[in-house]
C-alpha cells in the first residue's frame, strides 16, 4: 500500500465511520431510552434522503444552502417521526420486545411503501453541492472534498450532541429517564414528553445522515434497509445503548472497510455484517455497552 | 386479592368451544378436506387454471411461512433470516443442475432439505443461545452475509444468478409441463404440512409451546432449552430448503433475491396476518397476502405500504391475525347459540 | 445415612453487598423443613443457589452425596430437585393440563418425541389427570393457566414440580398471596403430600401459623447466616430469634 492509498483511506474511512455514525446515533439514542430497537430506522433516513432531493432540487446548490436543505429535511423527518411516536408508539410501550421488532419492521415497509408512493421507483441523483464537488490534493493524494465536508458536518453534530446531552439539563433530563424511567416519573419528568423529544431528536439525525448522504448514491425505495443493517453493525459493535460507543465503531468500521477496500477488497462487503456477528456472539454488550444491556437486548 | 369465588367465574378458555375442542378440530378437519380439494381442483377450475405459477409460487409461501411460524409463532424466536435456508435450497438445486449437470429431481429436491437443515444446524449452533433482539440481528446479519455472497462470487452466478435450471421429473414422472409441477408441488407441500402438523402436536410441540411463553422456566423442568431451539430451527431450515428448491424449479432461475431481506420477512409477515398462534395461520396469512401483492401490484407501485399499514393495524388491534378473527366470531356465534352453550361448558 | 440435602459455607456475593455470607445446613431425607427470617435474610438467594439460578461464590451444596454446586437448573432438576417460586412462574398460554403435562414428559424423558401425536400418549394423559387429581384441581384442567386465581396459580405450580417426581422439593412461600381459606386448603395438601409420598420439602415462609403446622424442623436465616435450627416449639422460644424478629410477633 503505498503513501496515498493509505491517505485516501484514512479519510474516506473516517468520512464514512462519520456517515454512519450520523445514522447510528439516532438508532443508538433511541435504544437506548425508549428501549425500542427501530427498524424503520432505515426508512426514516430514506425520507430524510428524499426530502432533501425534494428541497434543494437535482441541481448543486452552495454549500451553505446544501447545509439548510439538509436540516430541513432532518427537520421534516423528525416531524413526522414525533408524530408516529406519538400516535403509534405511545399506547405500545408495555408490549414485548417482539411486538415491537414487528412493528417497526412494518413500519420500514410503510416507509418504503411511501417513498415509492410520492417518488417513484426509478432512482433520482442529487448534485453534489458546488465548490466541493472536486477533490483536494493532499501529500500527492486526491482526497474527495465531499469526504471533508462530511467530516466537518459529522464533527458539528458529535460536539452540538455531546454538549446537548452531557452539558444541559436537558441532558440531564435525558440520561435520568434512560436510568430508571420510573424513577424519573417519580420525580416528576414527564416521560412520554421525554420520549417524543428523544425520538424527535434521534430522527432528526437520520434525516440530516439521509441529507448527507444523497449526493452520494442514486436514491432508491432501497436505501433504507442497506444502510439500516449497516447502522446496526455500528451500533451493536458500539454497545447498544452507548451513544459515545457508537461514535469509535462507526470510526472503527468505516476504516475497517476502506482498508480493506484498498487491500483485500474481496473481504470488505462481507466485514460489517462479520463484525456484528462476532461481536453479538462474543461481546453482546459491545464496546462500550452496560452488563445491563445484556438482559435488555435478551 | 383474587378470592377463590370471584376466579371461578371467570371465563373458562380451552373448553369445548375454545381453540383446543372437539368441535373446534372438527371444523379444522373440515376446513383442511375443503382446502385439499380446492389446491387439487385449481389447475381445472376455470377461473384460476389460466393462473397455474401464480397458485404454485402461493403453495410455496404457504410451506414457507409455515415453516417459518415453526419458530415465531410456537417458539417464540423472531427469525428474520428465514430466507437464508430459502437461498439454500434454491442454489442447492442451482449449482446441482446448472453447474453439476444433475437431472434427477429426486436427488437435488433431497440435497435441498439437507443443506437446509444443515446450514440450520451450523446457524443454529452459533445463535440459538441469544434471545429477542440479538437473535432476531443476528439472523438478519447471517442472511445478508449469504446474500453478499451470492450476490458478489461469481462462484454462484453473481449479479446474473443462475440460470439454467431444467425440470425434469421425479423418477417415471414427467414434469416439464406447469400443470404437472403444480401437482408435484402440491403433494410435497402437502406431505409436509402434515409433517409439520404431527410435529406442533407432539411432545416436542407442547416443550416449544412452554418455551415460547417462558423459556426460563423450562429449565426448571429440567428441559435444555438450547437443544430444543436449535431443533426447530433445523426443522424449519430443512422445509425452507425445500420450499427453495421448488421455487427454483418453478422459476427455471435463481438469483440473490430468494436472499432478500423482502423474501426473508414475508414469511414472519404472512404468518402475523394469518394468526401466529395456529397452526393453519401462516397459509391464510400467506393466501391473503400474495392476493393482495396481486391486486395491488396492479395497480399501484407502492403496495407495500398497504401492506405495512395492514400489519401494524394487526399488530396493534387485531393480536391473533385473520384465523384469530375468525374463530373469535365462530366462538361468539356459538355463545349465542343455546345448543353451543350447553356443549360449551365444563 | 446421608442428608437428603447439605450445604456447607455457601457464600454469595453481589457486585456490592453480601447476600449469604456462608450457610452451613444440612436437612435429613425425608424431612419438612422451613427456613424462616426477616426479610433480606437471603431466603431468596439461598433458594436460587440451591436450585442453580445462581452460583454460590464459596462453598458446596450437596444433594443425596452428589456435588451440585454451580449445576444449571436444569441439571440440578435432573439430578432430583425441583422448586415452585414465590410468585408462580406458568405457562400462561397453556391450559392447566397441558402444563403438568409439559412437566410429565419432562420427566419421563419424551420431550423430545416429535413424531407422535400428544394425546396418544396415555399414560402420560394418566398421570397428569392423577396429579391434578391429588392436588385437587383437576376441575380447572381445561383451564388456560394464565387467568387463575393466585391460589390455583401456587397450586398449579407445585402439582407441576410433583410431576417432576423430585427427592427434594423447594418451595418459596408457597401461601403467599393466597385467602385465608386457600392457605388452610394448602397447609393441608402440603401435609398429606409430604406424608403420603415421604419426599424431603425445604420451604420458606412468612406466616408462622404455616411454619408450625407443617415443620419438623425450623432453621433462622438472619443476615446470610443460619442462626439457629431445631423443632418449631424450641426456635420460638429461643431468646436470640425472638430478638430477631423483635417487633415481629411470632
Amino acid at each position: 500500500m503505498t503513501l496515498q492509498e493509505f491517505v485516501v483511506a484514512v479519510v474516506n474511512g473516517v468520512s464514512y465511520g462519520f456517515l454512519l455514525f450520523l445514522i447510528a446515533a439516532g438508532l443508538s439514542l433511541v435504544f437506548g431510552v425508549l428501549g425500542v430497537l427501530n427498524f424503520a430506522h432505515g426508512g426514516f433516513f430514506m425520507l430524510g434522503a428524499f426530502l432533501a432531493y425534494q428541497i434543494g432540487g437535482a441541481a448543486g446548490l452552495p454549500p451553505w444552502r446544501f447545509l439548510l436543505v439538509v436540516a430541513a429535511a432532518g427537520i421534516v423527518t423528525s416531524i413526522v417521526a414525533m408524530v408516529v411516536e406519538v400516535g403509534l408508539f405511545r399506547p405500545m410501550y408495555a408490549r414485548d420486545h417482539l411486538d415491537w421488532l414487528l412493528m417497526t419492521f412494518s413500519l420500514s415497509l410503510v416507509a418504503e411503501g411511501a417513498v415509492r408512493e410520492i417518488w417513484g421507483v426509478n432512482p433520482v441523483t442529487v448534485s453534489f453541492p458546488d465548490s466541493v464537488d472536486g477533490a483536494f490534493t493532499v501529500l500527492d493524494a486526491k482526497v474527495p472534498q465531499y469526504s471533508v465536508f462530511i467530516i466537518i458536518v459529522g464533527l458539528a453534530v458529535v460536539v452540538g450532541l455531546s454538549l446537548l446531552l452531557f452539558r444541559t439539563r436537558w441532558g440531564q433530563v435525558i440520561q435520568a429517564v434512560a436510568e430508571d424511567r420510573w424513577m424519573a416519573q417519580a420525580l416528576g419528568i414527564n416521560v412520554n414528553l421525554v420520549f417524543t423529544a428523544v425520538f424527535g431528536l434521534g430522527l432528526v439525525l437520520a434525516g440530516i445522515a439521509g441529507g448527507m448522504v444523497a449526493p452520494t448514491q442514486a436514491l432508491t425505495p432501497q436505501l433504507g434497509a442497506f444502510f439500516l443493517i449497516q447502522a446496526f453493525a455500528v451500533v451493536i459493535v458500539g454497545g447498544l445503548d452507548s451513544v459515545p460507543g457508537a461514535l469509535i465503531a462507526a470510526i472503527l468500521l468505516g476504516l475497517l472497510n476502506s482498508f480493506l477496500v484498498a487491500t483485500l477488497s474481496w473481504l470488505a462487503p462481507y466485514s460489517f455484517y462479520l463484525g456484528l456477528i462476532v461481536v453479538l456472539l462474543v461481546r453482546p454488550q459491545g464496546l462500550l455497552g452496560s452488563k445491563e444491556l445484556l438482559r435488555r437486548v435478551s | 386479592m383474587t378470592a377463590v369465588g370471584d376466579a371461578r367465574s371467570e371465563p373458562v378458555t380451552g373448553t369445548e368451544s375454545g381453540p383446543a375442542g372437539p368441535a373446534y378440530r372438527k371444523l379444522q378437519a373440515g376446513g383442511v378436506v375443503l382446502a385439499v380439494l380446492a389446491v387439487l381442483a385449481i389447475p381445472s377450475l376455470p377461473f384460476t387454471s389460466g393462473d397455474v405459477f401464480f397458485w404454485t409460487e402461493i403453495l410455496i409461501a404457504i410451506l414457507f411461512a409455515t415453516a417459518a411460524n415453526l419458530l415465531v409463532g410456537y417458539t417464540g424466536l423472531v427469525s428474520f433470516g428465514q430466507a437464508s435456508f430459502l437461498g439454500a435450497g434454491a442454489y442447492t438445486v442451482g449449482m446441482l443442475v446448472s453447474k453439476g449437470g444433475f437431472e434427477s429431481m429426486t436427488f437435488t429436491l433431497i440435497a435441498a432439505v439437507v443443506v437446509g437443515g444443515l446450514m440450520a444446524l451450523v446457524m443454529g449452533a452459533l445463535i440459538v443461545r441469544t434471545t429477542g433482539l440479538a437473535f432476531a440481528v443476528l439472523t438478519l446479519a447471517f442472511l445478508e452475509l449469504l446474500r453478499t455472497m451470492a450476490f458478489k462470487e461469481r462462484t454462484f452466478g453473481g449479479e446474473n444468478g443462475l440460470s439454467g435450471v431444467v425440470r425434469t421429473g421425479i423418477g417415471p414422472i414427467d414434469l416439464v409441463s406447469l400443470d404437472r409441477y403444480y401437482y408435484c408441488v402440491a403433494v410435497l407441500a402437502m406431505v409436509a404440512m402434515a409433517m409439520m402438523w404431527v410435529v406442533v402436536s407432539s411432545p416436542f410441540g407442547l416443550t416449544l409451546r412452554a418455551i415460547r411463553d417462558d423459556a426460563e422456566r423450562v429449565d426448571f423442568l429440567g428441559v435444555p432449552v438450547r437443544l430444543y431451539k436449535l431443533g426447530v430451527f433445523v426443522m424449519a431450515g430443512a422445509v425452507s430448503g425445500l420450499a427453495g428448491a421448488l421455487d427454483a424449479y418453478l422459476n427455471l432461475f435463481v438469483s440473490s433475491e430468494t436472499l432478500s431481506l423482502t423474501r426473508s420477512a414475508e414469511p414472519v409477515l404472512m404468518s402475523i396476518l394469518g394468526g401466529t398462534s395456529f397452526f393453519f395461520g401462516p397459509a391464510v396469512g400467506a393466501l391473503t397476502y400474495e392476493w393482495l401483492q396481486d391486486l395491488l401490484q396492479a395497480r399501484t407501485a407502492s403496495w407495500v405500504l398497504w401492506i405495512g399499514l395492514g400489519l401494524i393495524a394487526i399488530i396493534v388491534a387485531l393480536r391473533r391475525g385473520i384465523v384469530g378473527l375468525l374463530a373469535q366470531a365462530w366462538a361468539l356465534s356459538r355463545r349465542r347459540d343455546p345448543a353451543g352453550r350447553t356443549e360449551g361448558k365444563e | 445415612m446421608t442428608a437428603a440435602l447439605r450445604l456447607d459455607g455457601v457464600g454469595k456475593r453481589f457486585a456490592r453487598t453480601t447476600a449469604l455470607s456462608g450457610v452451613t445446613l444440612e436437612v435429613p431425607d425425608g424431612q419438612l423443613r422451613a427456613i424462616i427470617g426477616p426479610n433480606g435474610a437471603g431466603k431468596s438467594t439461598l433458594f436460587g443457589v440451591i436450585s442453580g439460578v445462581h452460583a454460590p461464590t464459596s462453598g458446596t451444596v450437596r444433594l443425596y452425596g452428589d456435588d451440585i454446586t454451580g449445576r444449571s437448573p436444569a441439571a440440578v432438576v435432573k439430578a432430583g430437585m425441583a422448586r415452585a417460586f414465590q410468585v408462580a412462574r406458568l405457562f400462561n398460554d397453556l391450559t392447566v393440563e397441558e402444563n403438568v403435562l409439559a412437566a410429565v414428559q419432562a420427566r419421563r424423558g419424551t420431550s423430545w418425541t416429535f413424531f407422535r401425536l400428544l394425546r396418544s400418549d396415555r399414560a402420560a394423559a394418566e398421570q397428569t389427570a392423577a396429579l391434578l387429581e391429588e392436588v385437587g384441581i383437576a376441575g380447572r384442567a381445561a383451564t388456560r393457566a394464565g387467568v387463575l386465581s393466585q391460589g390455583d396459580k401456587k397450586l398449579l405450580e407445585l402439582t407441576m414440580a410433583l410431576a417432576l417426581e423430585p427427592r427434594v422439593l423447594l418451595l418459596d412461600e408457597p401461601t403467599a398471596g393466597m385467602s385465608p381459606a386457600e392457605t388452610q386448603a394448602t397447609v393441608e395438601i402440603l401435609h398429606d403430600l409430604h406424608r403420603r409420598r415421604g419426599i424431603t420439602i425445604l420451604l420458606t415462609e412468612h406466616d408462622m401459623g404455616v411454619v408450625f403446622a407443617l415443620a419438623e424442623e425450623v432453621s433462622v436465616l438472619h443476615y446470610g447466616e443460619v442462626l439457629t435450627t431445631g423443632p418449631p416449639a424450641e426456635v420460638r422460644d429461643d431468646p436470640q430469634v425472638i430478638e430477631v424478629y423483635l417487633g415481629e410477633p411470632l
